[in-house]
């Protein structure tokens, strides 16, 4: 077994929860990448965010620091708190010693606390989302030379991605759209922080290394349609009602200081719709009080996209994470801006309006949803045509993958370029969720990946491994599989399933679990004959044994003493399986 | 010191460590016959075990065995329906075999001196026996197989005739021919021909007459085995369930065992003692593998330094000169005196797992390293591959001996 790589994540804690989302959903993708490399990441999440149930639900182990606003709540200096964060970010780093830090928008940290560790960790990584021009855009390129490797994160509309390290601006930016909203290039660009030729948004030249080490990926979102419900399940799991209009209303991650008044308006707004069933997503750190009701479905859950397929339509805070969810999967969406330090929001809904992807709802003069307007854009969200091709330019204007793409980045720094190869090959979303769901460990993927390695792609081997019974462990079909002779393609890796396939269905009906285990793991083979026929005479040996009541320690033994010696004679081996059936299976059990 | 007498002892040295290194496997001896009485202890475990869950052939007692072994063939088992069908089979294999020709002309067929098979087996014997004598003619003659093989005076053969070979071959070929008082080797070669195939349909009769007297000798021994199992059905009925539950305890997990034996005392210690016993072959095994591969080491790498320097020093620019003395000893000096004083060490630590017989301080309910146990913590057996994945999965872990789980041992044996 290969050394672990770990991996230490930073992230701070916003207003939304879309710096902890981000960090999650690369991370996601790199354990995808690393089972797909049979590698072991060790994955530790330093965090001030307080949205931890969300890494709790992604399964990564978080070290959390309070967050700044919690600091304040509580009423500690301040002063305090930043000595102590700074030490523990240190200390940690020190000794954890990452082969990878990876760091979500601030390079330095969000009060320098990054600065002095960044040399304690292998390689470097930043993860680089748009941030306003006004946000200390100097203190940020002063940073960045000391990262191995930069991930600037293109919004949709922003700029067409032509190569992992090439934008093309010209081609989106600044047009005239249907909806007569023109955005200024200057603007679109300062939003996202990017360099064009070579200067950074307030002027400033980036250093060709730096330029050399960026690479463009599009949205990292956590989950993607395919990983979420379809929309039946979907609204079960949210009590839609089957003839329901179901409304999402959010005002993003919860952690805005608008956001419960803002939440306020449009349930207030929304509510009077006859056959609306609103969903609010209230948000992992929205601390105001709830709004239930019978047509009401009141969410904090993080995770709440996996069931976005249920709905209808959507009047959402234009947070990156929401905004880009609610728009891949198609969903109808009015997006209004909240005033955020450093994301700007109104910049990207600016964007998703221009595209015809969404609709733009302002803001009246008190910081909500403007009263006319929302009732226009509640209009519109219900007229079928509307929301027919909104859905469709929702779905064109994202582009998917973001997630990987970074993940596949990050694990440039850490594997070699063929190892890297073979994994992307393998992590398609069929096969990681395969894996998921059998809870494999890097050891077992690596054995696994031995065995298969004649089948590269992902798809292609979890349609062969889809067909593994659920009853057995991989390991069961791991001792199995290593008496035969290696698949040299995918037709032998499918004959030797097969075979599995008949032995598993054939020791099912034995109850005894470790029974079966050893029974595995002592069943006596020979090289000579052939598997098939191998397999042929063992499923009737087990299906004699079963019927006689007899045990699978004592078949085994029974099957071990018969097979002595005959491994080597094809002919004698498969006559003694068959001796063996009929010592066992034999109602007379006297020896004579 | 001379670089000649160097030479010498150094050589001396090389042939005693060469010979050390070919006999070290024999100075494991005594871990071979330790081994053996292990096996037998296990083998001698696993009856008392199978003894213990079926004593007797009651009803009662057969009713119990799934509970205590998890061994589940004699559930719903109607005892006196099972010996009436028993009985039934061997008394209708009994008349089965009266009745067959071959049992009831036994006599005829195999006495020792006019039985028919008999007499059919020496015949074909001596048949063999004069074609293989006829065949050793042809072998035994020089170069005759070589031009057989070779095909002469076939379409096979391949020699050319600008070649020497070539007419040597016809010399031998002619001068072969005439001893046999044939015309031409293809005539030879014929007869040579004509006995192997004699040899090969005589071997296939000696089979088949070998086969013939096998079945009636089976028959006989069948029959036999019969009449005493039906002499004393109930006796050998127990001994078959009894080895059947014996069968299924030889693989039967340990741990899931002993949860079965459900408390009782002389099951629990027997499961113990099979348990600790195969790991006592395990370990001890491991400790000679380890102990044999660190000697082997030791004096393969004595060999080859001083091979390297018998070399060097017997290249003709060394002739006659004089090494310092002390190097010399140093290059000289015998690793086997170290390796009797590391083996004594692995003797001693060997006697300790070897020899270990408090079974009944194990507990299957505690995270327990059998290694330790043994051991009482004190022996690195980081070596063993259990121990060591043990230690992976349980890091910082101290072996602290378990109080006794049972207020006295309990004697079983």
């Amino acid at each position: 077994m290969t050394r672990a790589l770990t991996v230490v994540a930073y992230a701070v804690n916003g207003s939304g929860i879309g710096h902890l989302t981000r960090v999650l959903a690369v991370l996601r993708w790199m354990r995808r990448l690393a089972l797909c490399a049979g590698r072991q990441l060790d994955i530790y999440l330093l965090t001030t965010s307080e949205a931890g149930q969300l890494a709790l639900r992604e399964g990564i182990a978080t070290f959390k620091l309070p967050s700044k606003t919690v600091v304040r709540a509580a009423g500690l200096p301040k002063e305090d708190y930043l000595r102590l964060a700074r030490q523990w970010v240190w200390h940690s780093l020190g000794l954890l010693k990452p082969d990878l830090l990876l760091v979500d928008t601030f390079p330095g940290g969000t009060f320098g606390e990054l600065g002095p560790a960044l040399d304690l960790s292998g390689r470097r990584l930043l993860i680089r989302r748009a941030v306003r021009a006004e946000f200390d855009p100097a203190g940020f390129a002063g940073w960045l030379p000391c990262y191995d490797r930069i991930l600037t994160v293109v919004e949709p509309g922003a700029g067409r991605l032509e190569t992992d390290n090439k934008i093309n601006f010209a081609s989106e930016s600044g047009r005239d759209t249907a909806n007569g909203i023109t955005l200024p290039l200057d603007r679109n660009l300062s939003g996202l922080g990017l360099e064009i030729a070579g200067r950074l948004p307030d002027g400033g030249a980036i250093s060709p290394t730096v330029a050399a080490r960026t690479r463009y990926v599009p949205p990292i979102l956590l989950r993607e349609p395919e990983d979420c419900q379809n929309r039946a399940t979907a609204r079960r799991r949210l009590g839609i009602p089957d003839d329901a209009f179901a409304l999402w209303l959010s005002a993003g991650g919860g952690g805005d200081a608008c956001a419960e008044r803002a939440l306020a308006t449009l349930i207030e707004a929304c509510e009077a719709l006859p056959d609306a069933h609103l969903v609010v997503g209230a948000g992992p750190l929205y601390a105001g009080p709830p709004r239930r009701g019978p047509r009401i479905t009141w969410l904090t859950d993080p995770l709440a996209v996996e069931d976005f397929a249920g709905l209808d339509a959507a009047i959402s805070a234009a947070g990156f994470n929401a905004t880009y969810e609610l728009l891949a999967l198609g969903i109808p969406t009015a997006l209004f801006a909240q005033e955020k330090i450093a994301d700007d929001q109104a910049a990207r809904a600016a964007r998703a309006a221009a595209a015809a992807a969404a609709l733009w709802l302002p803001l009246d003069a008190a910081g909500r949803p403007d009263a006319v307007a929302l009732r226009e854009a509640l209009a519109s969200l219900r007229d079928g045509e509307t929301r027919a091709r909104l859905t469709a330019r929702a779905r064109a204007f994202v582009p998917l993958g973001g997630a990987r793409q970074a993940a596949w980045h990050a694990m440039q720094l850490l594997l070699d370029p063929s190892e890297l190869r073979a994994a992307a090959a393998r992590a398609t979303p069929r096969l990681c969720r395969w894996l998921e769901s059998r809870n494999l460990d890097a050891e077992r993927c690596a054995q696994l990946w031995a065995l298969t390695v004649a089948v590269t792609d992902g798809d292609d081997l979890a349609e062969l491994l889809e067909t593994l019974p659920e009853s057995f462990g991989l390991d069961d079909w791991l001792f199995f599989a290593r008496r035969l002779p290696a698949p040299g393609d995918e037709a032998d890796l499918e004959a030797a399933l097969a075979l599995w396939g008949r032995l598993a269905e054939a020791l099912q009906p034995f109850d005894d679990e470790r029974g079966r285990l050893a029974f595995l793991r002592h069943l006596p083979w020979s090289k000579r004959a052939s598997p098939d026929d191998q397999v042929r005479v063992i499923t009737g040996f087990l299906a004699a044994a079963r019927l006689a009541g007899e045990s699978l320690y004592r078949a085994l033994s029974v099957l071990e003493r018969h097979t002595a010696g005959a491994e080597n004679d094809p002919w004698r081996w498969l006559m003694a399986v068959e001796a063996a059936a009929r010592e066992v299976g034999d109602g007379a059990v006297a020896g004579a | 010191m001379r670089v000649e007498q160097f030479l010498i002892l150094a050589r001396q040295r090389v042939a005693e460590l060469r010979r050390a290194l070919v006999a070290l496997p024999s100075e494991f001896a005594r871990h071979r016959m330790c081994a053996t009485q292990l096996r037998q202890l296990r083998e001698q475990t696993l009856d008392e075990l199978a003894q213990v869950n079926v004593p007797t052939l009651a009803p009662a007692t057969l009713a119990t065995v799934e509970r205590y072994t998890g061994y589940g063939r004699f559930r719903d088992l109607d005892l006196n329906a099972y010996l009436a069908r028993e009985r039934d089979r061997l008394m209708q294999r009994v008349a089965e075999i009266s009745a067959d020709p071959r049992f009831i002309r036994r006599q005829e067929l195999l006495d020792p001196t006019a039985g028919e098979l008999t007499l059919r087996l020496k015949q074909a014997r001596d048949e063999l026996a004069l074609i293989e004598s006829g065949l050793q003619c042809y072998e035994q003659e020089p170069d005759f197989l070589d031009l057989y093989r070779r095909g002469y005076r076939t379409p096979a053969y391949r020699q050319s005739w600008l070649s020497r070979q070539y007419y040597l071959d016809w010399k031998r070929g002619d001068e072969i021919t005439e001893k046999f008082g044939c015309k031409s080797f293809s005539e030879v070669r014929a007869a040579y021909d004509h006995l192997l195939r004699g040899r090969e349909v005589c071997r296939k009769t000696l089979e088949s007459l070998e086969g013939e007297i096998e079945d009636v000798r089976r028959l006989i021994a069948e029959l036999n085995e019969a009449q005493r199992r039906l002499n004393d059905l109930p006796r050998f009925v127990l001994e078959d369930f009894r080895r059947m539950v014996r069968e299924h305890l030889v693989l039967a997990d340990r741990k899931q065992l002993f949860g079965w034996a459900g408390g009782d005392r002389v099951r629990e210690s027997l499961i113990k003692r099979l348990d600790g016993v195969e790991k006592q072959l395990e370990y001890t095994q491991a400790m000679v593998d380890r102990c044999l591969k660190a000697e082997q080491h030791d004096l393969t790498e004595a060999i080859t330094k001083l091979e390297r320097k018998v070399a060097k020093f017997s290249r003709p620019k060394y002739a006659g000169t004089l090494l310092d003395p002390h190097q010399v000893q140093t290059w000289l000096r015998d690793p086997r005196e170290r390796l009797v004083a590391q083996r004594a060490r692995f003797w001693r630590d060997y006697a300790v797992v070897a020899e270990y017989n408090q079974y009944d301080r194990y507990d299957f309910a505690s995270d327990l390293l059998w290694w330790d146990v043994m051991t009482d913590g004190r022996l690195d057996g980081s070596f063993i591959p259990e121990v060591e994945q043990y230690r992976q999965q349980h890091p910082g872990y101290v072996y602290q001996r378990p109080t006794p789980f049972y207020g006295q041992e309990v004697e079983v044996s």
